[in-house]
């Protein structure tokens, strides 16, 4: 019981958590004040050489 | 039909500093692979990896968490593990899970070329046992490819946790 109400306490911790960073993350977008740290493009271009098939 | 890759971006560095989405699609659905530093977040996945997997995991080794960019981002955190027929999207083909899965491990690998992370964890979410199935197939096709760039691949018996060590 114990284990189990810790356990839901902590889910609810990091939900919340999740909640704040998602709308911080979305305002930040709507302002164009994304901070990328892969574009797209060179994403895309590596994924070209990629050992995984993606098409 | 393919994966379409996005840019990665940083989450909140208030909230969650050092957390990072990459973004891919698929068959027009979006999906977020987020990638999140162990001191940045609770401890309660990588301690159930430990347990599960019987391993030690990197002090700043990052969990991984995956799904449609909808669910990742949603503000209802009860709805937990939905399946596209829940989310009224057509289910996928195999080639199709196959690709997705794809997707999921080249956002990993291009993540791991830029960061070069001590390691990598997750669990499948409410330990659905149709994602760690599909979780578990991943890891037999794919899990190999990580070695040739120095992390081995780990996973349970149930295919519940996953982790990649450097």
């Amino acid at each position: 019981m114990h284990s189990y109400v810790k356990d839901q306490s902590t889910q609810q911790r990091k939900a919340a958590t999740i909640k704040v960073a998602r709308m911080r993350y979305l305002a930040a977008k709507k302002h164009g004040k994304i901070n990328i740290t892969l574009s797209a493009e060179e994403a895309q271009k590596r994924a070209q050489k990629s050992v995984f098939r993606l098409s | 039909m393919g994966i379409v890759f996005g840019n990665r971006e940083f989450i909140d560095e208030t909230t969650l500093p050092g957390a990072q989405i990459q973004h891919f699609s698929m068959a027009g659905t979006n999906y977020g692979a987020l990638f999140i530093p162990r001191p940045a977040w609770d401890d309660t996945t990588a301690i159930k990896v430990v347990r599960e997997l019987g391993i030690q995991l990197p002090e700043d080794a990052y969990e991984i968490k995956f799904d449609t960019l909808n669910s990742l981002l949603d503000e209802n955190p009860t709805h937990g593990y939905r399946t596209r027929q829940q989310l009224g999207l057509p289910p996928y083909s195999l080639q199709e899970l196959n690709l997705l899965g794809s997707g999921l491990l080249e956002s990993i690998n291009l993540f791991d070329q830029d960061m070069h992370g001590s390691g990598y964890y997750g669990c499948a979410v409410d330990d659905n046992a149709q994602l760690c199935h599909y979780y578990k197939r991943l890891y037999r096709r794919y899990g190999a490819h990580f070695v040739a760039n120095g992390l081995t691949p780990c996973t349970s018996q149930r295919g519940t946790c996953y982790a990649f060590i450097r």
